[in-house]
C-alpha cells in the first residue's frame, strides 16, 4: 500500500488585531466625583464632574458648594472651605474607630456618604 | 459485496438505537468510500416531523459545508441554522433562541458534556469521523430529556463495523485525526477508536512574541459493541478530552471531560429497552503566577446518571414512551489556593425524573407528540455531600431542598395540503445547574451553581408556531417559526462583584426572570449540483432581575437582534465539491462608560445602565474547497479552506483607555481574534 504524504506548510495569518473603534456615546446627566481624604491632621476634599467621553479630560475643580464632614460618633459637624487651588480643607482630627459622613450640598442638590 | 452487508448491518444498528417513531428515511447515501452515511433526512422527512423545532442534522450535508482545518464542525454547522448563533469569537458555545449556551444540554451516547468546546473555538468540538448522528432540539424539548431549559443536542458515535477494518488518518496544518474501528469478533464484537490532537503551538512558537505559548488539545472517543443477539446489543462509550493553553511561565489553564456510558439496547417486538449508565467529570484548573503570589484555582462537575426508556409501538401509526433517570451531581463550584490560603466550595444535589411520552398520527391531517416529565430535585445536606472552607466569609446554607416540577411538553402538526404543515407546540422545562457567565460569552473558568436551598432551578416555558413547506419533489423546502420563551429562576452577578471576589457563589449572584421571542425563516435547495440554504433570525432577548440596573429590563448578553446565514455548496462532479458559507450577526449589548473622570490621578470610567450599548456588527466568508481520489485500495481527500475570507475583523473584547494623542484623551478599542485563516488537510482512508 503506497501513501503519499504531502504535509503543506502554510504560514497561516491568524492575526489578531486591535483597531480604535468610532464609538457614539449616550448622552447622560453629569455627576459630582467627590473624592475626600481624611487623615489624622487635616481633610481634604476636592469636588469635580464627570466629563462626556469624547470631552478632554480635565480637572476642574468646583467651588460652588457646600462642603461638611461630621464626625458620626461625636456628633460634630466641621465645615471645610476652599482654597486658591479649588480644595477644600479642613481642620480634622481624624479619629480611628469614629464614624464620618462627607455632606456636601450644590446645586440645591444634597449627597452625603 | 461486503461492503453493501456491512452497510445494511449498521444501518439496522443505528436506526434501532434512539429512534423515536419517525417516518423511516426514504433516502439513504452512501458516503463516498465505504463508510456508512448514517442519517440523510430528505425534505419530506424534514416536514412531516411531528416534533416542531427538532432537527436532525444531515451529517452529510454538514460535512460539505465550509471546514475549517479540514473538519466539519457539528456546533459551527448548527449555528448555520435559524434560532441558532455561535457566541462571539473566541467562544465555542452555542445559543439557541435567546437562551445561552450553558441552557443547551449537550450528550454523546447519553454522557452528559459541560462545555465541550476547544481552544477559542478555533476547533471544533466533536471529532466528525466519530459521530454518526446528530439531533438539535430547539422547540419543545422533548420529554425524555431533562437538565436544560433552552435546547438538547444529542450526539451518537458510530460505532465500528461488525465485519471489516477500516483505518483512516488525516494531517492538517493545525491538527491531526486518526481513525480505526473493526471486528474484534466478527458478527460479535466490534471496536471503534477515533482520536485527535492539534498543534498550534507548533506554529506559534516560530512567531517570537508566542515563543513559550502552549496551545493544544487533544480527544478520545471509543466504542466497543457487544452483539448478544439480533436486536439486543450492549455499547461502552469513553470519551475523553483535554485543552492546554499556557502563557510562558505566567499562566496554564487546562480542562475538559472524561466519560463513559453503557448503553443496553433491547428490542423485542413492538418493545424497545434502553438501559444507559453513564459518568462524566468534568475539570478546569488554572494556575498563576503574578508577582511572585503562586495561585491555583480549580473546579470541576461530577455526574453519575442511570436512565431507563422504554419505547412501544402501539400500532404503526403510534408510539408510546416512558422512562426515569436518576443522577447524582456534585459541584465544585471553587478551590482557590494563594500561597498557603486555601478556599473552596462544593455542593451536591441528586435530581431524579420520570417521564411519559406519547407520538401519533391521526388520519393523515394530524400528528401530535405529547409527554409529561415529572423532577425532582434534592439538594444534599449530608456531611459527605458538601464542603466549603472560606476566609473571613460565613459558610453558605447548605441545608436540604427539594423541587419538584411538572413539565408538559407538547407538539401539533396540522396537514393544510400534500406538502404544506401547521405546527404548534409550547413545553416547561427546568434546569439544575446554573452556568454564571462573568462576561458576555462561556469562559472555561465560569462558576456553576448548583440548585439549593437558594439557589433555585431555572424554569422555562416556550410556546412556538411554525409553517413549512416543500415543492413536490422535494427540491425545495422552507419553514417559517416564531416563538416566545419566559424564563424564571435567571441568575447574574450583582454590580460590582467578579466571580471570585469571594468563594461563596450565592453571595455573588441575583435572581431574576428572562423572556426571548423571536421569528425564524428558512429555504432550502435540496436538489442539482449547486445546493444549500439561507436561514434567517429576528429576536430579542432581555433580562430582569431586581438589584441589577435598578430593576429595569435589560438586554440579555446574548440578545442578537439579526441573525443571518447563507450556506452553498457546489459538487463538480465525484472529486470535485466546494461551499462557502457567509454569516452576519448584529451587536452584542454592551456595558460601556457614559461619562469618565479622575480620581486619585487616574481616569475612572462611570457606568449607567447595563448592556444599554452595543457592539458592532460581525460578520464572515468562509470558503472551501476539496478533491478526493477514490482508488482501489484508499481513498485520498485534500481539503483547502479560507476562514474570514474577507478579513473582517469582527469584534472579541472591546475595552476603553487613555490616549493622549486625541483631543478627548480617550479611546474605544476593539481587539479581534481572527484575521484570514487558510488551511490544508489532507486524509487518507482505507
Amino acid at each position: 500500500m503506497r501513501i503519499h504524504i504531502l504535509i503543506f506548510t502554510l504560514a497561516f495569518f491568524l492575526v489578531s488585531c486591535e483597531k480604535e473603534l468610532d464609538f457614539k456615546y449616550h448622552d447622560v446627566e453629569s455627576q459630582l466625583v467627590i473624592e475626600a481624604t481624611l487623615s489624622e491632621a487635616e481633610a481634604i476634599v476636592s469636588l469635580t464632574n464627570t466629563i462626556p467621553m469624547d470631552d478632554p479630560l480635565t480637572v476642574n475643580r468646583l467651588t460652588d458648594a457646600d462642603v461638611s464632614i461630621k464626625d458620626n460618633t461625636d456628633n460634630i459637624i466641621f465645615q471645610l472651605s476652599s482654597d486658591i487651588e479649588g480644595f477644600f480643607h479642613g481642620e480634622i482630627p481624624g479619629i480611628p474607630g469614629h464614624e464620618y459622613i462627607i455632606e456636601v450640598s450644590r446645586n440645591g442638590k444634597d449627597l452625603s456618604t | 459485496m461486503s461492503w453493501l452487508r456491512a452497510y445494511i448491518i449498521t444501518m439496522i444498528y443505528v436506526c434501532g438505537m434512539e429512534c423515536h417513531a419517525q417516518e423511516p428515511n426514504d433516502s439513504v447515501q452512501t458516503h463516498l468510500l465505504q463508510e456508512v452515511v448514517v442519517t440523510d433526512q430528505s425534505a419530506r422527512n424534514r416536514i412531516a416531523n411531528a416534533r416542531l423545532g427538532s432537527e436532525t442534522l444531515e451529517l452529510t450535508k454538514l460535512s460539505m459545508a465550509p471546514k475549517m482545518f479540514g473538519e466539519m464542525d457539528i456546533i459551527k454547522s448548527i449555528t448555520l441554522l435559524p434560532g441558532v448563533h455561535g457566541e462571539a469569537d473566541g467562544a465555542g458555545g452555542f445559543e439557541v433562541r435567546g437562551g445561552n449556551a450553558y441552557q443547551n444540554l449537550v450528550t454523546l451516547d447519553g454522557m452528559t458534556l459541560y462545555n465541550p468546546a476547544h481552544l477559542m473555538g478555533i476547533f471544533s468540538t466533536f471529532n466528525d469521523d466519530a459521530m454518526s448522528r446528530a439531533i438539535l432540539h430547539k422547540g419543545p424539548i422533548p420529554p425524555n430529556f431533562g437538565g436544560a431549559s433552552s435546547s438538547v443536542l444529542e450526539t451518537y458515535m458510530r460505532p465500528g463495523d461488525m465485519n471489516k477494518y477500516h483505518f483512516s488518518g488525516t494531517l492538517g496544518i493545525l491538527n491531526a485525526k486518526i481513525s480505526a474501528d473493526g471486528p474484534i469478533v466478527n458478527d460479535k464484537l466490534s471496536f471503534a477508536l477515533y482520536a485527535r490532537r492539534s498543534y498550534v503551538d507548533l506554529f506559534l512558537k516560530m512567531v517570537p512574541e508566542y515563543k513559550s505559548t502552549i496551545m493544544n488539545f487533544f480527544d478520545v472517543n471509543a466504542k466497543i459493541r457487544y452483539k448478544v443477539a439480533a436486536g439486543n446489543h450492549l455499547d461502552i462509550s469513553f470519551f475523553a478530552s483535554r485543552d492546554n493553553l499556557a502563557i510562558s511561565d505566567l499562566m496554564d489553564m487546562r480542562w475538559g471531560n472524561i466519560s463513559g456510558s453503557i448503553n443496553w439496547s433491547i428490542q423485542e417486538g413492538g418493545w424497545r429497552f434502553l438501559t444507559t449508565g453513564a459518568i462524566t467529570d468534568y475539570t478546569t484548573e488554572m494556575g498563576m503566577n503574578i508577582m511572585d503570589a503562586n495561585q491555583k484555582l480549580n473546579e470541576y462537575i461530577q455526574s453519575y446518571s442511570a436512565n431507563e426508556k422504554i419505547s412501544y409501538n402501539i400500532s404503526d401509526n403510534h408510539l408510546l414512551e416512558f422512562g426515569i433517570r436518576s443522577e447524582l451531581l456534585r459541584v465544585k463550584s471553587g478551590d482557590m489556593k494563594i500561597s498557603n490560603s486555601r478556599q473552596l466550595e462544593i455542593r451536591s444535589g441528586w435530581s431524579n425524573a420520570a417521564w411519559i411520552g406519547y407520538e401519533g398520527e391521526f388520519s393523515s391531517l394530524l400528528s401530535v407528540s405529547f409527554g409529561t416529565r415529572l423532577s425532582c430535585y434534592t439538594a444534599l445536606s449530608g456531611n459527605r455531600f458538601h464542603e466549603f472552607i472560606g476566609l473571613n466569609e460565613s459558610t453558605p446554607d447548605f441545608s436540604s431542598k427539594t423541587y419538584l416540577h411538572v413539565e408538559p411538553r407538547g407538539s401539533i402538526k396540522i396537514n393544510l395540503k400534500d406538502n404544506h404543515t401547521i405546527k404548534v407546540g409550547a413545553s416547561i422545562s427546568t434546569q439544575d445547574l446554573h452556568g454564571v457567565r462573568s462576561t458576555t460569552t462561556t469562559f472555561p473558568f465560569d462558576r456553576y451553581a448548583l440548585a439549593s436551598a437558594f439557589t433555585k432551578p431555572e424554569v422555562t416555558t416556550q410556546y412556538s408556531v411554525g409553517y413549512a413547506g416543500m415543492t413536490p419533489d422535494g427540491g425545495w423546502d422552507w419553514s417559517c417559526e416564531g416563538y416566545y420563551k419566559t424564563m424564571n429562576g435567571v441568575y447574574d452577578y450583582k454590580d460590582g462583584v467578579t466571580m471570585f471576589s469571594r468563594i461563596n457563589l450565592e453571595s455573588l449572584i441575583l435572581c431574576g426572570k428572562g423572556r426571548s421571542y423571536g421569528m425564524e425563516l428558512m429555504l432550502r435547495k435540496n436538489i442539482g449540483i449547486f445546493t444549500g440554504w439561507i436561514a434567517y433570525t429576528l429576536s430579542k432577548t432581555d433580562t430582569r432581575i431586581p438589584g441589577i440596573n435598578n430593576g429595569q429590563w435589560y438586554k440579555a448578553s446574548n440578545d442578537r437582534r439579526n441573525d443571518f446565514s447563507f450556506v452553498g455548496i457546489v459538487t463538480f462532479n465525484q472529486r470535485w465539491n466546494a461551499s462557502l458559507s457567509w454569516t452576519y450577526s448584529s451587536g452584542r449589548p454592551l456595558t460601556a462608560p457614559d461619562e469618565k473622570y479622575v480620581l486619585g490621578g487616574e481616569t475612572c470610567y462611570y457606568f449607567t445602565a447595563r448592556n444599554s450599548y452595543k457592539t458592532p456588527s460581525s460578520h464572515r466568508l468562509d470558503l472551501s474547497a476539496s478533491y478526493t481520489k477514490e482508488g482501489k485500495r484508499f481513498t485520498s481527500i485534500i481539503t483547502f479552506g479560507v476562514f474570514n475570507a474577507y478579513a473582517h475583523f469582527s469584534p472579541f473584547v472591546i475595552y476603553f483607555e487613555d490616549d493622549s494623542s486625541k483631543p478627548s484623551g480617550t479611546r474605544a478599542v476593539q481587539q479581534s481574534l481572527f484575521g484570514i485563516v487558510p488551511s490544508v488537510s489532507y486524509t487518507i482512508k482505507f
